[in-house]
């Protein structure tokens, strides 16, 4: 869908700032049906985090503090924010960018792109993927943010699609535990207990320790001062290292076929509802052939 | 619609130090029942972070809301930055306290239209149900 | 009922016959207008009141007579017949020798009490010379960033006979200190000024958006108005509780009484923990009310606000002085009613809204001119303004009678269901632990939201008629003829150089002196800081000066991101 030259005319004007050229490019992915964008395989990838929890845990605030101390300790720092759309009007009020709004304050190594989910059961929007590889193809960035709404199916979305998954909650949902669903901790790489300035934070810590894998990182914050946000970006960067040195981003990335597949389904069943033109279905069945054959060779591994 | 887009996106934006966010919200959410796709900038914006967002949205619309009678120093200003980025084809609306001669010098700076305090959403809506198209054309 | 002769209370039987019998036969005839009938906030209005509906009213502890608790006939046995409301018109714009100029024309055309809107970098604690505010110098407001703009502001007005109305917030103590020291440096002692600063930095988070610090530390400012003015200026108001902008942000009557209310309790209670004496900072908060369209909704609304003030300061708070009890209250037709549409229409809506406020017993009244919907006031829209009240007051008999519309049965029922609905709100309030709580989790402005877009809906889908906009309508836009407001372009020069100079003369010494004590002190919420903000603007410090002081202390407030 992109051919070379346009990625490297992209490249140039994201080096200089101009983000118009991502931006257009940007919604041409989120309205190419999925099955007839083929990107090219990153070379250089990004560390792609996935931020997600229940409502009110703060995480557009922890987004923003972490925009914040990346961008100020000199990343180029990319957000896709995620809303739901509306099921009645098909239309969304995308708010997550008005809560960055002052983190963005004179940062221009910082781009934000609001994604509306348009009705996707996972409460992704279809093209996140391909949007999020396509800012990885730009060579522009040095982390790519995706945040989502707490809801739907989107955990297990979100951990088909970012390298690693946070887990934002605070203290006061009643059970902690029982707050956030059995899929949540299970997918979650890190545990962020944000407000953990409250009184009952060392109960939830307490709580969630004893609920959740050994392995898994649990860090506390107080986002709307940045306290323990430099921590949480060093977690981030020492995995992010770690996971580079080894063969285990490859093992990350390609293992993700159930969801493309799952995605691709999706918008080809709704796509045939209205009816769709017949060169689109070689399209489709190209992907899924494509994606079956990387799950087999996978399954042989 | 002869859009190259599925959904209208709409960047509604307060510039400056005016807080009266009613009517901004109000149509923003009048939008959204509508079928589009609406960022609300919120209070306390500036020129620049106005542009920013109209850009990396790559927004169809963009909505002044200003009940400060800074409009025409602002309107002015956002439509320089617009033009200096290669943005001015986004469908510029203004609402709020206009008076009509303002209105005009907002049009002369490429705003396309003034919407007063008690204008129907209905109208906005129209408006930019038929006006989208043919700006999103123009640059094709 | 065919014997006309008998005499006895109508039962709800007799209406029940009514209903289904006269009523129902005109309704063949010509069917009702509507479906249902609601007041403007969705109260049902039935079709008809009568005695019966005065049951569980009591006349001698309910309503009572007025200046006797609980007030809800008005604050004073004599209201309007002995001192009329003060006709307090708002202004403000440019220096403030151009708002000195229209507060002389208001008090030659007949006003008797100031009232001031200032600038937006003024309101939200900025200076003229502020890097990136000054296009926004003077436009809606006056600009004062020091004493000596407050002294001009005030110049050739004796502030021993008038009151002013300063609406400020954030930053209310700042120009709260700067009419103390204009009038100290006058020779006139504190005690002999009279007037309010609106300072209700509550609804500045739910509804005005003209909030600087956070929460916590706002409202503990506010204390320390209180307490200053309760020492040093005891006949001035530190405080007018705003239910005009949460109800311009779209809230129903009822959220408006308990929101406002709620927030008196807020600072009252907090002032209580210090160790205040309740009694010494109550009788001194007033209130502001938004006087909207529906007019016996409006007028039951002030009414169940003074009683439901009264019950709870003497049963709630405790508060033993009956001038504790009182709630004094200033009045603002609304401006969200003001189209752009046939403009000249306004004239109407707003003597009807001001009438309501002059019947619903206010002490103090703000009538909107019709351009508003435009620009800020031209001065004949304003003369228009100030003439509807003259007409209310002379011409009417509106002022001579006191509290006309006790006992009427429709009054009295909606003047209990306000009430008692704004009761409810409160205890909902309390229960999530106050209005800071209800600030913080974001509540009171989704509440205040989904009552806005309730009432868009109501308007868009013509469940509610707005003459001009969506019936009547034509394309005329003209305001008879007049010259609308604009503002002077030389306006940030002029108050540039003028700041400038302040600057230049000021003696830099006692400035940083006061500033850095005004830091010292600013981590103890619970001292009062008003004593050193006063040296402060003695010493000619600015607002920003101050406000940048208390920024670097307390942070900054970030706007809500409800829908």
């Amino acid at each position: 869908m992109f051919a070379p030259s346009e990625l490297e005319t992209l490249r140039s004007a994201c080096a200089t700032g101009a983000w118009l050229p991502l931006a257009r490019a940007i919604t041409r992915v989120e309205e190419t049906p999925p099955w007839s964008i083929a990107l090219p395989a990153v070379e250089r990838p990004t560390h792609v985090v996935g931020i997600t929890g229940p409502p009110g845990a703060g995480k557009s605030t922890l987004t923003a503090a972490l925009i914040t101390t990346c961008a100020d300790a000199g990343m180029r720092v990319c957000v896709l924010a995620i809303d739901p759309s509306s099921p009645v009007s098909g239309g969304a009020v995308l708010g997550d960018r008005l809560r960055m709004e002052k983190a963005l304050l004179g940062r221009t190594n910082v781009f934000v792109r609001s994604l509306a989910s348009r009705g996707a059961h996972g409460a992704i929007a279809p093209a996140t993927r391909n949007v999020a590889r396509l800012c990885e193809l730009t060579d522009a960035f040095d982390i790519i943010i995706i945040e989502t709404v707490g809801a739907g199916q989107s955990e297990v979305a979100i951990a088909e699609l970012a390298d690693t998954v946070l887990l934002v909650t605070v203290p006061g949902l009643g059970d902690a535990v029982q707050a956030i669903k059995a899929g949540f901790l299970e997918v979650a790489d890190m545990v962020i207990v944000n407000k953990a300035d409250r009184p009952d934070a060392p109960e939830t810590v307490r709580h969630l320790r004893m609920n959740i894998p050994r392995s898994t990182e649990i860090l506390q914050t107080v986002a709307t001062d940045l306290t323990g946000v430099p921590e949480l970006k060093a977690a981030l960067d020492a995995r992010w290292q770690k996971v580079t040195e080894s063969t285990d981003l490859t093992v990350l990335r390609e293992g993700k076929f159930a969801e493309e597949a799952a995605m691709l389904a999706e918008a080809w069943t709704k796509a045939s509802a209205v009816g769709v033109p017949v060169e689109a279905a070689e399209g489709f069945e190209k992907a899924v052939r494509r994606i079956l054959e990387e799950a087999a060779a996978r399954w042989t591994m | 619609m002869a859009t190259d887009r599925s959904r209208i996106k709409v960047i509604i934006a307060k510039p400056g130090l005016d807080g009266h966010d009613r009517g901004a919200k109000v149509v923003a959410r009048a939008l959204r029942d509508a079928g589009m796709e609406v960022v609300y900038t919120g209070i306390f914006q500036t020129p620049e972070s106005i542009l920013r967002s109209v850009i990396q949205e790559d927004a169809d619309v963009l909505g002044l809301s200003s009940l400060s009678g800074a409009h025409l120093e602002y309107a002015i200003e956002i439509s320089e930055l617009l033009k200096q980025n290669g943005a001015d084809d986004v469908l510029f609306l203004v609402g709020g306290t206009i008076p009509s001669e303002d209105a005009d010098a907002l049009r002369a700076v490429g705003v396309a239209e003034v919407f007063g305090p008690g204008t129907p959403t209905g109208d906005i809506i129209k408006f930019i149900e038929e006006k989208v198209p043919d700006a999103r054309l123009a640059t094709a | 009922m065919d014997d006309v002769t008998e005499s006895s209370a109508i039962t709800a039987d007799d209406v029940e016959e009514w209903r289904n019998g006269r009523l129902a036969r005109d309704f063949e005839r010509i069917p009702p207008r509507a479906k249902e009938f609601t007041t403007l906030s969705g109260i049902p209005i039935k079709d008809v009141y009568t005695s019966a509906d005065l049951d569980g009213i009591d006349e001698r502890n309910d309503i009572a007579l007025p200046g006797e608790y609980p007030y809800t006939r008005g604050v004073h046995a004599s209201m309007h017949r002995g001192r009329p409301w003060t006709i307090r018109q708002v202004a403000g714009f440019g220096q403030a020798e151009d708002t000195n100029g229209r507060y002389k024309y208001l008090l030659a055309h007949g006003e008797t009490g100031l009232s001031t809107d200032f600038d937006l970098p003024t309101l939200l604690g900025y200076d003229s010379d502020h890097p990136i505010y000054g296009r926004e110098v003077g436009k809606i407001g006056v600009a004062v960033d020091t004493v000596v703009d407050a002294h001009a502001l005030f110049d050739g007005i004796p502030l021993e006979e008038v009151s002013t109305s300063l609406t400020i917030n954030a930053p209310a103590g700042v120009l709260m200190a700067m009419y103390r020291v204009v009038g100290d440096e006058r020779g006139i002692s504190g005690d002999k000024l009279t007037g309010t600063t609106q300072n209700d930095i509550l609804k500045e988070y739910t509804a005005q958006n003209e909030f600087i610090f956070p929460p916590e530390a706002s409202c503990e400012l506010v204390v320390d108005t209180m307490e200053y003015c309760a020492d040093v200026m005891p006949r001035f108001n530190p405080v007018s509780m705003s239910g005009y902008h949460v109800r311009e942000a779209g809230c129903t009557a009822a959220q408006e009484v308990g929101l406002t209310i709620a927030g008196a309790l807020c600072y009252l209670e907090l002032g209580v923990d210090r160790g205040i004496d309740p009694d010494k900072i109550a009788p001194r908060v007033s209130f502001f009310w938004d006087v909207h369209n529906d007019f016996f909704e409006e007028i039951a609304k002030l009414r169940a606000a003074r009683r439901l003030w009264a019950r709870l300061t003497r049963d709630r708070l405790k508060c033993k002085d009956p001038r504790s009890w009182l709630m004094r209250a200033h009045c603002q037709t609304a401006g969200v009613s003001l189209t752009a549409q046939q403009p000249l229409n306004n004239i109407a809506r707003t003597a009807v809204q001001a009438l309501a406020a002059v019947l619903g017993g206010t002490q103090s009244l703000h009538t909107n001119s019709f351009d508003e919907a435009f620009a800020i006031p031209s001065e004949e829209a304003i003369k228009v303004a100030v003439r509807t009240q003259q007409i209310l007051l002379a011409e009417t008999g509106a002022a001579d009678v006191v509290d006309p519309l006790a006992g009427s049965y429709y009054v009295e029922t909606l003047t209990k269901q306000v009430e008692e609905e704004a009761l409810d709100l409160i205890e909902r309030l309390d229960a999530m632990g106050g209005m800071v709580q209800a600030v913080i989790t974001g509540y009171a402005n989704q509440l205040i939201a989904d009552s806005s877009w309730e009432q868009q809906v109501k308007v868009e889908s013509n469940q509610r008629t707005i003459v001009g906009v969506n019936d009547f309508v034509d394309d005329d836009y003209s305001v008879g003829g007049i010259e609308l407001f604009k503002p002077d372009p030389g306006v940030l020069d002029r108050q540039l150089k003028r700041l400038a100079e302040v600057k230049r003369e000021r003696s830099d010494r006692d400035v940083t002196e006061a500033l850095t004590a005004i830091e010292k002190a600013a981590p103890n919420l619970k001292t009062n800081l008003m004593p050193l903000i006063e040296q402060a603007v003695r010493a000619r410090a600015t607002g920003g000066e101050i406000c940048d002081v208390l920024r670097g202390q307390w942070g900054e407030h970030s706007p809500s991101t409800v829908f």
